[in-house]
């Protein structure tokens, strides 16, 4: 066949086919735009996940001189090392206990053993994260804010140093510092995960090198040497591959110096946790980016199969002319790049200007990438019109001849139903998603796996399969249930249809249950779409609510004024603070010190009765009860205390076990102990930080020791204003406290999967669902009232009222809409268990509950119900605009 | 057929009121230099029991006056009434009038719907009650042989099938009137006649008037009256020497 044939094929498609064209053309490049979307928000996302690892660490190596190692040689290697911007040598000394004598009262206070640091004059300059400065000047040794509260000591006073088996040094305190990195700055450098300190030491003083060197002159073989790297060296923009050529280069450098030097990768350490963020990004493109390309692929094929008898009498006529196959097949593939490239073109176009429009000018930072994912979703497009157009070619030519052509555009009796359904296909896939989804879920579960120290992380993809099948499963049962309805229900339609179609009734419902195949897939492809919309929706108000739960786990409340320890709040502060206008609540809360053995940890006092009219707490927050019942024990046994996982198991409590801690007295003087009941265990509270600490009930508290003071307050605003009301707190306290308010903190908590702009993905996804469902529905009914054209004609001809006509139509759209909603409910609504509970790990905290967004799935309803009223509208008043003998005489 | 019909027919007690009355009937399509005339000025009347062909080429304007007859389609000029029919002057386009029933060319059942619901869907938009709608299409059904295809569906008929189905939904209704556009043109000349005979069976059974489109003369010679068309105008009309009936 010469190429002319099949343009002028094409020609004719265009000219004569064009709205059938376009359609089938939208849903490729529905399909198409998804794909090249969700690629241009994983690129820019994992770009970002990295570039967020990198900055927020500070010092990206902590490289430990091993004893015997020779300091100036390594000094030497790692300046020399590429891609190493900064080398800044840190001496660490140990102190047996830090003491200091109030010049006011005379009483002195110790500490137990400590840390003492020596920094270059440039440190601070180099790596300005790790040491902030709260008072007096930066210049000199400086206390780390604990120390000082335990010393009680300020700017000026003197600092004993004691040194095993040497004299102690007085140093003369400067300023007073917040070491934000301790936890990495204090690392057992080298040692895994597991033996890593559970805190950062309490006792902390900062001192000059030369003054360092001086005081622990007689010690050198008691000091140990780091030096703090910033590292410059570019990396791939992709975590995984930027944490393969960290954790390279670091090995290297261990290497190198034949381990006298050990190398605490705190970028590698980042970079892993952003690398595992990567790859559940990329889960959640799957999970919840390709339902909808296959959505989108299967309103294609809806299009293309509305043309599908007209189209194969065409190729019938052709074949009774002379055509061979191979020229069929020719012309089909041409008519299959006219849709592949239609719809790969608009498609692309789309995703560039979305992502332009949710990414900003991010979107195009990483062009041969971007590219890379055009050319894959362009190969889906190709796939998708491969899939609709050349299949049921294949398969028509198969049939051979013309007349058995003709016997399949028959529409033929219904009675057999397909073969899948014959075999309980879609009742044996339901329990094999059942069976994966269970054993994919359990205990010990994890989607992502991404071990530090190994390059490579593995991803459970078999956990797909639960959903996947659940969704196959879901439609088969569906269609199975619809083709039952449908067959039996005929009087009940009936009696449904005579409000709306009159006379027309018996008619109309005796043509839907023949029609029932057809009805059946519209019903499905529809809550289909309205389950991926209502899963979408779900996972991701789910995902928010989570984020925001973080972020006040972290806040506290929607704004905090917090003391210092052992503060003194002015008189009726809480009262001051509930005046201030978008103040809803206020809850005080103590924060004192405990010391439980040796170990000092924080402890929180609470009123149970009201600390949940300013927080959340969620029932993750504890173990061995829900935050409701936990609350109930501290508030009947008011000596109850709960406390950390690991402070059960250093001291082997069980429930009811007495536990006693030494309160220090915050104003000075003996500390008291108190008695406690372990009630139960706390994972995270709010404001609590990441080590151990304990809960417990404020009146307890001020009874026991005589004072009830608090120095810190929540304040609730209702979720909003939150920044004008932190601007009016000031004004109150001036620069006595500290006061955050959660929309700063949301920035800055979380993984980096939060990071990134997560709120225009779900703009974007849930834009599609909502499109994908309006499609499913309004062409599927189109469709069919376009297809039946004819036979409206026929009933007018033979006394059909418009409005009964109409009538027929709008019940067939009612229909459509209550299968569609009931059946995307329940598919949506296990869908949406099953997600959350696969990609569990990308929640931090996990949640007790699924955030159902209500506004959202009444509006895709809406929409839906909107649009099938305007094609029932447009089908109705069409079929009466001109003489249906003249409809009749064109068909 | 050798039984006398019953008489069914609400003007069978005033056999003078034609049932189809056309003055000066024209209708064009489109404007101006677009402008077609399709039947121009056309007079003439139908009475009850009337047997009549009418012949002409393709694109002579047959269809256009039938419908014109039928009330599908109104005149652009002219008048068309319908004096024995009551309904004539109120009913409502695109439907025929009720008590005329049409029989098109091509295709013209439902094809979700079985013989028998395409029987029954007139005579159910008219309100008539069930069972005796069902009466009826079993009557037309074995009047026209047709019992033994009840539950088949459209796309299981043979052509001449589904058209003697399409004429057994007019016998069904009890018309007055039976218009038939080109009954037989897409079929063999053996089925075509077997429909010819169908048609002529039910006019005789309601002893409804006929009026038969087509540009076959053997379909003519069934008739007993001939009206002829050119470019949309009546130029003949003459009676037949023979005017068979089934």
């Amino acid at each position: 066949m010469n190429p002319g044939t099949a343009a002028l094929w094409v020609t004719g498609l265009i000219r004569h086919r064009s709205p059938r064209l376009l359609g089938a053309a939208a849903g490729i490049a529905l399909a198409v735009s998804l794909v090249a979307f969700l690629g241009a928000f994983l690129t820019t996302s994992e770009a970002t996940m990295t570039q967020r690892a990198r900055s927020a660490v500070s010092v990206d190596w902590q490289v430990q001189v091993e004893t015997g190692g020779n300091v100036e040689a390594i000094r030497d290697q790692l300046a020399h090392t590429s891609g190493n911007a900064a080398v800044t040598g840190v001496s660490l000394g140990q102190t047996t206990g830090l003491s200091s004598t109030a010049a006011a009262s005379g009483s002195t206070q110790t500490t137990g053993p400590g840390v003492v640091l020596g920094l270059g004059p440039d440190y601070r300059s180099t790596f300005p994260d790790q040491i902030r400065q709260l008072a007096g000047s930066p210049d000199g040794v400086q206390v780390a804010q604990q120390t000082a509260s335990n010393l009680k000591i300020v700017p000026g006073d003197h600092v004993t140093i004691g040194l095993a088996g040497a004299t102690s040094v007085m140093v003369t305190v400067a300023g007073v510092v917040d070491l934000p990195q301790a936890n990495s700055l204090f690392q057992r450098v080298g040692a895994p995960p597991q033996s890593q300190p559970t805190a950062p030491p309490d006792n902390v003083l900062l001192l000059p090198q030369a003054q360092f060197s001086q005081a622990f002159s007689n010690q050198l073989a008691q000091v140990s040497t780091q030096f703090h790297i910033r590292r410059n060296a570019p990396l791939p923009t992709d975590p995984a591959s930027a944490y393969t050529l960290d954790a390279a280069a670091a090995r290297n450098v261990e290497a190198t110096s034949a381990g006298t030097a050990l190398v605490g990768d705190n970028l590698g350490a980042a970079l892993g946790a952003a690398r595992a963020d990567a790859a559940y990004a990329r889960m959640l493109f799957l999970f919840l980016g390709l339902p909808g390309v296959i959505l989108a692929a299967l309103l294609t094929a809806a299009v293309i199969a509305a043309g599908a008898e007209r189209r194969r009498s065409e190729q019938a006529l052709l074949r009774t002319r002379g055509l061979s196959r191979r020229a069929l097949v020719m012309l089909a593939l041409a008519e299959t790049g006219l849709l592949a490239t239609l719809g790969s073109i608009i498609g692309i176009a789309v995703a560039a200007v979305l992502a332009r429009w949710v990414l900003g000018p991010a979107a195009g930072a990483n062009t041969s990438t971007l590219v890379a994912w055009s050319v894959i979703a362009a190969l889906v497009g190709v796939v998708v019109a491969v899939t609709t157009t050349l299949l049921p070619l294949r398969r028509d030519l198969r049939m051979g001849g013309v007349l058995e052509t003709r016997r399949a555009n028959a529409t033929g009796p219904v009675d057999r139903p397909p073969w899948w359904l014959r075999y309980g296909l879609d009742l044996l896939l339901l329990a094999a998603a059942a069976g994966v989804f269970w054993a994919s879920s359990g205990n010990n579960y994890t989607l992502v796996l991404a071990p530090e120290g190994v390059p490579s992380i593995s991803v459970s993809y078999w956990a797909f399969l639960g959903p996947a099948l659940l969704w196959l499963g879901a439609a088969g049962l569906l269609t199975r249930l619809m083709l039952l309805g449908l067959r039996h229900a005929r009087p009940v339609l009936e009696r449904l249809l005579r409000p709306l179609a009159g006379r027309l009734a018996p008619a109309g419902a005796a043509s839907m249950t023949r029609r029932r195949p057809a009805l059946a897939r519209a019903v499905v492809l529809l809550a289909l779409a309205l389950s991926f919309a209502a899963s979408t929706a779900t996972f991701n108000a789910t995902y928010a609510q989570q984020a925001e739960a973080d972020a006040l786990l972290t806040n506290g409340a929607d704004v905090t004024v917090t003391f210092p320890t052992g503060a003194q709040p002015a008189a009726g502060l809480a009262q001051k603070l509930g005046a201030v206008p978008g103040v809803t609540a206020v809850e005080g809360v103590q924060h004192r010190y405990a010391y439980v053995g040796a170990d000092l940890q924080d402890l929180y006092g609470v009123n149970p009765a009201s600390i949940t009219t300013v927080t959340a707490l969620q029932d993750a927050y504890f173990t061995g009860g829900t935050a409701a019942q936990v609350l109930d024990r501290l508030r009947v046994q008011p000596d109850s205390i709960i406390v950390s996982a690991e402070t059960v198991k250093d001291y082997q409590l069980t429930l009811g076990d007495t536990l006693r801690l030494r309160l220090p007295t915050p104003g000075g003087g003996p500390a008291t102990t108190v008695p406690f009941r372990y009630a139960g265990i706390v994972n995270e509270f709010p404001t609590a930080p990441k080590d151990s600490f304990f809960v417990a009930n404020a009146a307890y508290i001020a009874k026991a020791t005589g004072d009830g003071s608090v120095n810190t307050f929540l304040v609730n605003t209702g979720s909003t204003g939150q920044p004008a009301v932190a601007a009016r707190a000031r004004s109150l306290v001036g620069a006595d406290a500290t006061i955050t308010d959660i929309t700063a903190t949301r920035g800055k908590v979380g993984s980096s999967l939060t990071s990134v702009s997560l709120g225009g993905l779900t703009r974007i996804e849930l834009g599609y669902a909502i499109v994908l469902s309006v499609a499913a529905g309004a062409l599927v009914l189109g469709l069919g009232i376009a297809e039946r054209r004819r036979s409206s004609a026929i009933l007018a001809v033979l006394g059909a009222r418009r409005r009964q006509l109409s009538g027929l139509i709008a019940g067939e759209g009612a229909l459509l809409l209550v299968g569609g909603i009931l059946g995307g409910t329940l598919i949506g609504g296990i869908l949406s268990v099953m997600l959350v509970k696969v990609l569990t790990g990308v929640f931090d905290p996990p949640p007790s509950t699924m955030a159902i967004p209500a506004a959202y799935l009444l509006s895709t309803v809406a929409a839906v119900a909107a649009a099938l009223a305007g094609v029932a509208l447009l089908g109705g008043r069409s079929s009466a605009q001109r003489p249906a003998v003249e409809e009749l005489r064109e068909l | 057929m050798t039984s006398r019909p019953q008489t069914l027919s609400p003007t069978a007690g005033r056999p003078d009121l034609p049932l189809v009355r056309c003055r000066e009937a024209t209708r064009t399509f489109g404007t101006g230099t677009a402008e077609i005339v399709a039947v121009s000025a056309v007079t003439v009347e139908i009475a009850p029991g009337d047997r009549i062909a009418l012949i002409g080429s393709s694109g002579s304007g047959k269809s256009t006056l039938l419908h014109l007859l039928a009330g599908l389609e109104s005149p652009t000029s002219g008048t068309v009434e319908w004096p024995a029919l009551p309904e004539g002057a109120d009913h409502q386009r695109p439907s025929a009038v009720p008590g005329i029933a049409v029989v098109f060319q091509g295709p013209s059942l439902i094809p979700t719907l079985d013989v028998v619901e395409n029987l029954l869907v007139p005579m159910q938009l008219a309100g008539l009650p069930t069972a005796e709608a069902l009466a009826r299409a079993d009557d037309a059904l074995a009047v026209l042989d047709l019992t033994d295809l009840a539950e088949r569906l459209p796309d299981e008929l043979s052509g001449g099938q589904a058209q003697r189905v399409a004429v057994a939904r007019a016998l069904a209704a009890r018309p007055q009137l039976i218009l038939a556009d080109e009954p037989t043109g897409q079929l063999d000349t053996t089925t075509g006649e077997r429909v010819i005979d169908a048609l002529v069976r039910a006019a005789d059974h309601t002893e409804a008037g006929l009026l038969i489109t087509t540009h076959d003369p053997r379909v003519a010679s069934r008739m007993r009256t001939l009206w002829a068309m050119h470019d949309g105008e009546l130029h003949a009309v003459q009676a037949l020497a023979t005017g068979a009936s089934a």
